[in-house]
Parts: C-alpha cells; sequence; structure tokens
C-alpha cells in the first residue's frame, strides 16, 4: 500500500476506484463519447477503454475548450469517470464537473499530483481518496 | 479574490439569480486557479454554440441563466451551431435533431449575443486590438486572438464563456499575465525549401507537431517565411490547439509580441530548443494520414471556418469544372463570409460544380451517428484530421488546397501523396 500525500484538491469527493493511467494528454471534445464514456481518440492509447466510474489519469487536457460541455453532459448521466487526476489540470477539466454538481447534486474528484507520485499508479491499481492524501493499492 | 463592490453586489444576487450564478462560478474557478481579481472585458466570443459541444446539460445551464433574468453585458459573437440555419434539411439533419439546435441558438439569442456562428469570429466580424483584455473561448480562436493579434486570452472553459459574457468580466489567471505569455521552448525550422509552407497545409501540419511536444507551453517558432499570412496562422493555430493545448504561441518576426527572440522570450535564457526539419514534418503528417484507399467519399475544408480569400481560391481553381458523382466537397464558413461570396459571384462558381457551401456549422458538430463510418476525407486541416476520425470513423489523408480540390474533381486521392 502506498499513500500519495499533499494532492492539490481541485475538485473535493472522496471515491475508491480502478486507474486508467496513460502519460498522453487528451482532449474531452471530440475524444470521449458521452453516452457510452469510452475513450474514442484514434491518437490515443487508451482508445477503446471506458472511463466511467474510473479514476482516469492523463498528464494534462488538451485540444478543445469544449471538454467541459463534454464532462458536465457525463455528470448528468452517470457517465463521468469518478476522478482524474493530472499533473497539471486546466480549467477545462475542472469547470464542467464543477457546473454540473450546482446543477445534478453530484460532479467528480480532480486533483494535481507531482510526476513523481504519478509514476506510482498503474492501470489497475485501487485507489482510495481521502481529501489531500490517496491511497493506492497495487493491483495483483 | 479580492472584489468590487458591484463584482460583490453581483455575487449578493442584487443583479438576478442568473448573474449570481455566472459570478458564484467564476469565483470559485479563479479561487482555484490563482485569481487575485476580476479584468473587466468590453468583449466575449462564446464557444459553447454547438449542442454537439454542450447536450443537454449545457442547453438546461444556459436557459437557467436566461431565465434568472442574465444578459450579455458585452458583445458577444458566438461559434457555429448543429445545423446549417437555412439548408439543414439538404445536409441531412433530421427534425428532431435540428430541434436540439434551434433551441440553443433561441436561448443565445435572447441572451443577446451577435449571431455570427463562427469559429473564425477574428476573420470577419469580432477583431480585438491589441493588448485589450477578452473573454474568449474555442481553442482556435483563443490561440489566434493571442499569437496573432496580441489581445489577451485564455482557454475558457465552454459555459465559464457564457458567465465571463454574462458578468463583462473574468478572473485574472494564465495568460493575462503579463510574465506567462514569455516564450518557453523554442522550434527552429531548418532545411526547408522554398516549395515549403506556401499552402496553410503545412501551417497545419506544424502546428499539430508543435502542440503535441509543447502540451501547454508557450512555443516560439523561428524560421516561417516571410509571407505568411493570417490564413496560413488560422490554420497553425487550430492544429497547435488539438495537437496540444496551446493557447499563446510566437512566430519570430512576424506575431506582435515576437519582433525578436529576445522579446520572444522576456530575456529569458534557459529555453530548450527542438529543431523541425522535412522529416519531422513528414513523419507528423504520415501519423495524421490513417487513409488506406485511394478512393474518397469527402473533402473537408474550412476547419477553422474559410475566410473569403480561400473561398476565393477554390472558386479560381473549380470553376467550370465538376465534382466527382461519387465524392462530396465540403466546404466551411459563416453566413458573413458568404454573403461576400455571393456579392463577388465566387460562391455561384463553386456551386455550379456540385460543391457544397456549409453556413454558420461544421461537419463535425452536425449529427453524426456512424453516417460517416470507415469513409475516406481529403482534408486540409490538422484539426479536422485529429477530430474527423475519432468524431465521425473516418480516415484521413491530408493535402493542401490545390489538393483538396483535385481529390473532389477525382474522386481519388491526390497525386503525389504529402503535401506536394
Amino acid at each position: 500500500m502506498i499513500v500519495i500525500k499533499n494532492t492539490k484538491v481541485l475538485l473535493e469527493g472522496n471515491p475508491k476506484a480502478e486507474a486508467l493511467v496513460s502519460n498522453k494528454p487528451l482532449s474531452f471534445w471530440g475524444g470521449v463519447d458521452t453516452v457510452t464514456g469510452r475513450i474514442l481518440d484514434v491518437h490515443h492509447d487508451l482508445c477503446g477503454e471506458v472511463l466511467t466510474n474510473k479514476v482516469l489519469c492523463i498528464p494534462y487536457d488538451r485540444g478543445s475548450c469544449s471538454g467541459s460541455g463534454v464532462l458536465i453532459e457525463m455528470v448528468k448521466r452517470g457517465t463521468a469517470p469518478a476522478a482524474i487526476l493530472c499533473l497539471e489540470a486546466e480549467p477545462v477539466l475542472a469547470l464542467g464537473p464543477l457546473i454540473g454538481e450546482k446543477m445534478y447534486g453530484r460532479g467528480m474528484a480532480l486533483r494535481n499530483i507531482s510526476e513523481e507520485d504519478y509514476k506510482k499508479i498503474a492501470t489497475g491499481d485501487i485507489l482510495t481518496f481521502k481529501d489531500d492524501r490517496i491511497i493506492i493499492e497495487k493491483a495483483e | 479574490m479580492r472584489l468590487s463592490d458591484d463584482e460583490q453586489r453581483m455575487l449578493n444576487g442584487e443583479m438576478g439569480k442568473g448573474v449570481q450564478q455566472a459570478m458564484e462560478i467564476l469565483v470559485k474557478m479563479g479561487e482555484l486557479f490563482g485569481a487575485k481579481r476580476f479584468l473587466p472585458v468590453k468583449n466575449a466570443h462564446i464557444d459553447a454554440a454547438a449542442y454537439t459541444t454542450i447536450w443537454d446539460a449545457g442547453t438546461e445551464f444556459i436557459e437557467y441563466l436566461l431565465n434568472n433574468g442574465a444578459r450579455v453585458a458585452v458583445p458577444t459573437t458566438i461559434n457555429p451551431v448543429s445545423r446549417d440555419i437555412v439548408d439543414w434539411k439538404k445536409l441531412g439533419t433530421t427534425e428532431g435533431f435540428a430541434e436540439k439546435s434551434r433551441r440553443l441558438e433561441d436561448a443565445y439569442l435572447k441572451l443577446g449575443v451577435i449571431p455570427t456562428w463562427t469559429c473564425a469570429p477574428y476573420q470577419c466580424t469580432n477583431v480585438p486590438g491589441f493588448g485589450e483584455v477578452v473573454s474568449w473561448s474555442e481553442s482556435n480562436a483563443v490561440n489566434y486572438v493571442n499569437s496573432v493579434i496580441g489581445a489577451r486570452a485564455e482557454r475558457l472553459p465552454d459555459l465559464v464563456d457564457v458567465c465571463c459574457a454574462v458578468v463583462g468580466r473574468v478572473p485574472e489567471y494564465g495568460l493575462y499575465i503579463e510574465e506567462n505569455r514569455a516564450g518557453d521552448m523554442l522550434f527552429e525550422l531548418e532545411n526547408f525549401d522554398e516549395e515549403w509552407f506556401q499552402d496553410s497545409v503545412d501551417y497545419a501540419v506544424l502546428g499539430y507537431l508543435v502542440g503535441e511536444i509543447v502540451v501547454n507551453k508557450v512555443p516560439v517558432i523561428k524560421g516561417l517565411p516571410e509571407h505568411t499570412m493570417p490564413d496560413d496562422l488560422k490554420s497553425l493555430s487550430a492544429a497547435a490547439a488539438s495537437g496540444g493545448a496551446v493557447a499563446l504561441f510566437h512566430v519570430v518576426g512576424i506575431t506582435p509580441e515576437a519582433p525578436d527572440l529576445e522579446t520572444a522570450f522576456q530575456g529569458k535564457k534557459d529555453y530548450k530548443t527542438v529543431k523541425i526539419t522535412p522529416k519531422e514534418m513528414q513523419e507528423m503528417e504520415e501519423r495524421l494520414n490513417t487513409a488506406k484507399k485511394d478512393k474518397v467519399d469527402l473533402v473537408l475544408v474550412g476547419c477553422p471556418h474559410l475566410s473569403f480569400p480561400e473561398v476565393r481560391e477554390i472558386a479560381e481553381l473549380i470553376e467550370g469544372k465538376q465534382v466527382s458523382e461519387n465524392t462530396k466537397f465540403w466546404i466551411q464558413t459563416n453566413q458573413t463570409v458568404y454573403d461576400l461570396a455571393q456579392r463577388a459571384g465566387v460562391s455561384k462558381t463553386i456551386e455550379a460544380s456540385g460543391a457544397v457551401i456549409l453556413k454558420d456549422t461544421c461537419l463535425m458538430e452536425m449529427e453524426c451517428d456512424g453516417v460517416w463510418e470507415g469513409q475516406h476525407f481529403v482534408t486540409n486541416s490538422g484539426k479536422a484530421a485529429q477530430y474527423a476520425p475519432s468524431i465521425a470513423g473516418v480516415n484521413i489523408t491530408m493535402a493542401d488546397m490545390k489538393g483538396c480540390v483535385e481529390a473532389a474533381l477525382t474522386g481519388k486521392k491526390p497525386e503525389g501523396g504529402r503535401l506536394k
């Protein structure tokens, strides 16, 4: 069990969920399907994966400013990730779920972590969020 | 955040619940991203226009603001919508889907936007001044106004763009702060002969490549030719904001904050240098070219929306010729440019060839349920090359404008591959 401390809490919420990890930035608009939660970006290594109720780990977001529009719809539909972990999330990732929470009473957790901590997480690990800490249970 | 008296009154709900909601969201965003105050804006551009960008949830949010008394506080232009407002039936949009777009268009008109319905407002209807603080969204447009015009903008998320237009303010963060506008990484172009950078497609490939490498930092590009045009930089802006999250770039000797290298980096010396040669450009283009077959199903130009000179170039290339009966040629622009094209007689020339000019919309923002799946698109746009395969399930060949027209006329992949 590994504990990551002092994460930067952008959006609150303490889910426990499985990690889906990439080292490539992702655009939510034109990259993720709001209905199925599936990653559609053919140039992305997670193409085909479903991120619903997962902890999506991407270093940065990129591309369209409409990522917030896609994420608020995913929050409404219940297809959003449980959380997103980044090295540096920009407002396009944060504001859709933030407005979604105001409108629908449910959101998505969002944290920034250091590059060193990012390397400790692999796809399949179970992550438990406790405010500014994250507990990693490594996959078997 | 430190608020003025007016801002505090907005937050208290004295200007209505819609304005209060917008202000609450912006204060929260400001706190999360380190803003200490708001900057007033006199110019806004909204990205969140197409139903396929903000869906039902976003529509409900816009209607919430509207029904609670909010209106745009400053002149506000807006992005394309999810249908050609005039010719949607001809383009195969269904009644049910058109209704979803119409609902959002109506809400925005009541909110008070200027109905430009374009992703390239900076070329026809909304041209800010150098140094002007604006609240803009739409990744290509933010990149363009920051880089090519030298206005002060950031990549505002959809819906936040609407909040800013409603309160006439933007949180001061990121590229609104002068020192953050300094270059972070130098891209030096080497060994390009005069055949390169004669068409905007080269700028698209370069933009995508730079965007992938620099992600969300500020690239400085050295070595582009003096004849580089605004349309070329539009192409570069869109691609760099698709391959990465570039919101500002400098081109030495061409863009206004980069008269020389030292100014572009604001005197910083500790930057990394990346060399770009024809080899890197060709490899980048090969990765974007996912198409394997020769037959072309659709040629797509106008991502971002074409300017009048680009529309006229197509007319000159296609005059008196016919688009192949097995191929569609879709040309995307806005009603403003279309009006100019009609006055100049060039829209007639283009339409006589069988090509279709789409107004106020974009293939990737239209109803798209599997209709293009597996098809082969030819395009000159790096942004379309990124998103069309994912959204529409198509394969891509990149080509310059001549190659695009040639593909439309022959129905086949343009001769010679690459950009030439």
